[in-house]
This record gives structure tokens, sequence and C-alpha cells, in this order.
């Protein structure tokens, strides 16, 4: 288990987790925690996806380059995944209340 | 509703005793600080708005009636009716800041501590994958709670959540060799941060499934920023006064 697979175990959770209290400061019923946790659910499903996928991808690109630039891409990836996380919980956050309102 | 009605010597100035008599009628029976709609003060909002304020007609007051302070009441009421309203107690934003950074460093490196010997304990009984998968799932959630919980944060609570951080990130990377080792028994470790990110297990299909992951435990960085995230989830729960 590397940092890697947290910083996507991140990516998965934090959408839920953002939608759920959404929906707990929107004092919802038993209906709207449910869509919520679905929606966090499938948003997390795919930021995780998709940071996943990019990082593998850039890191299969720089296999032949030095290790300094190995470092200096892993720092960079590293730093881009974190904003990359904040994102995804903002976006949930941003998402439910928009979802419970069409409900 | 019941109607309470005193009177008070407010002011012994030496020329005359003046004596108010104010009459309430509302849900309270205290006079609190905050300043009424008569000397253009602020309006307490946890004020009825029905509550109506009858002061009987006497001689005329003084021009700075220092009112007698509320010993239960912290705030700073006006003092006189020209600036009323628009003097508060000065900010202390940077001891609430100080005092906040340092008790998230504290308490950071006290939860990261507490989650790092939760998972030597676990792992004395249990098969490294299962350990493995368990730190990752609770340092998701609790780094997941922290990024959150920086979002939304006055200046207070991101000190102390960067607190968190530094103080969760010093225990943990302190302690995640032994955590390692305890998980799987494994000394010789690689130190390079290329690895420490799981290239090299991106690289090779067959290490690359998380089973495979997992079966190998936390390498030190990752075990590292899992107990940071353990940690610091578990220590937003002492966030208190640092909102």
């Amino acid at each position: 288990m590397t940092l890697w697979h947290l910083l996507a175990a991140v990516a998965l959770i934090g959408p839920v987790f953002s939608s759920l209290q959404t929906a707990h400061s929107l004092n919802t019923g038993l209906g709207g925690y449910a869509a919520s946790a679905l929606s966090g659910v499938l948003l997390g499903f795919v930021f995780s996806a998709i940071l996943w996928l990019t990082t593998k991808r850039v890191f299969l690109r720089f296999t032949t380059s030095s290790a300094t630039m190995q470092t200096l891409m892993a720092v960079l990836i590293f730093s881009t995944d974190i904003l990359w996380i904040t994102m995804a919980v903002w976006s949930a956050e941003c998402s439910c209340p928009a979802l419970l309102h069409a409900i | 509703m019941r109607d309470a009605t005193r009177t008070r010597n407010t002011v012994n100035s030496g020329l005359a005793d003046v004596s108010e008599a104010q009459t309430f009628e509302g849900s309270r029976d205290s006079v609190t600080g905050y300043g009424t709609p008569c000397d253009g003060g602020p309006i307490d909002p946890g004020v009825d708005p029905t509550t109506t304020e009858t002061v009987a007609p006497g001689p005329p007051e003084p021009a700075s009636p220092e009112p007698e302070p509320d010993p239960g009441d912290n705030s700073s009421p006006p003092t006189s009716s020209s600036n009323a309203g628009s003097q508060t107690e000065p900010p202390r934003t940077g001891t609430r800041t100080g005092y906040c950074f340092v008790k998230g460093l504290l308490n950071g490196g006290v939860g990261t501590a507490g989650a790092a010997i939760l998972t030597v304990a676990v792992a004395t009984g249990a098969a490294p994958e299962v350990v493995s998968a368990g730190l990752l799932v609770a340092g998701g959630a609790g780094a997941a709670l922290l990024v959150r919980d920086f979002m939304h944060s006055g200046i207070g609570g991101r000190a102390y959540d960067i607190g968190l951080f530094l103080g969760g990130a010093a225990v943990g990377g302190a302690s995640t060799f032994g955590v390692r080792y305890a998980i799987t028994g494994e000394t010789n470790l690689s130190t390079g941060i290329v690895d420490f990110l799981g290239v090299n297990k991106v690289l090779d299909p067959r290490l690359g499934n998380p089973v495979g992951a997992f079966k190998k435990g936390p390498d030190l960085l990752g075990g590292a920023a899992a107990l940071l995230g353990a940690g610091s989830g578990a220590s937003l729960l002492g966030k208190g006064y640092c909102q």
C-alpha cells in the first residue's frame, strides 16, 4: 500500500463524506441522505478513477527518464492529486444541493 | 410573557441621585449589555421582537452614565450613543491563530501516535492485507475529513488543521518504520520517493493490483500518510474553540 493508493482512496471517500455532510446541513430526510450518498459514491468513483488512470499514464511516460526527473514528476503529481481531491470534495458539495433541489 | 418592573440607581454624581425606572415586558427578566433601538446600539438578535422597553420620564441622565456590567456577560457593550455599534473588542487574531496552531500540533501528534499504537496492536493478530486495507480506509476517511474541514474553517480552524497536519506528519514519519515492521516484519525498505509513490508497482503488473499491494503492507511514505490521515481525522473532534 503506497501513497498513491491512499490518494485514490481519499478521492473516493471525500465526495461521499462531503455529500452526506451537505445533506445533514440541509436537514433532508432519509431519501435525501440516500440520494446524497449515491451521488457522492458516483462522483467519488469518477474522480478516483481519473486520478488512478492519469497518474499511471504519466508515470509510464516518464519510465525511461532520469531518477531526478522521476522524483520531480512524483512531487508534481502528488501536488496535483491533492488539488484534484479538493476539487472532488468541492464538486460534491456543490452538486448535492442542486440534486436535492431537483428531487 | 410577564411584566417586570424594577428601579435601580445608576448614577450618583454628587449633584443629584438619578433614578431610572424601567419597565420590561418580554420573555426575559435580565438586562443584557446589548444596546437598544433607543440608544442606537445594536439590537440583540436573540431578543423577542415583541419586547418593549419603556423608560419612565424623569430627570435627564448625565452625559456619560456608565452602565453596571453584568457579571455573566463577557461582551463589551457600547459606552456612548455616538459610537454605539462601532466599538468592538479589538481582535486578537494572532494570539488565537497561534494558540490553535499549537493545539492542532499537539492533538495531531497525539492522535497519530494513538493510530500507530492501535495499528501495531491490530497487526499482532491480523493478516498484513487486512491491516493495510484498514489503515487505508481509516487514513483515507481521516484525510477526506481534514480536507473538507480545511475548506470550511475560519483562520483559527485552518491554523488548527495545519497544526494537525504537521504534528501528524512528524509523528507518522517517526513511527512508520515500526508500524511497517509490526505488519510485515520487513526491515529492508526502499527510501526513494519514486518507490514510495508506487511507480514500480505500477510498472510491474504482478505488484500493481491492490491485493498484491496490500499483502506487501504499507510502505514508509504510504504508512506515514495513512497514520497521519487517521490520527488527524480523529483529532478533529478536539477542535473545540478553534473553528
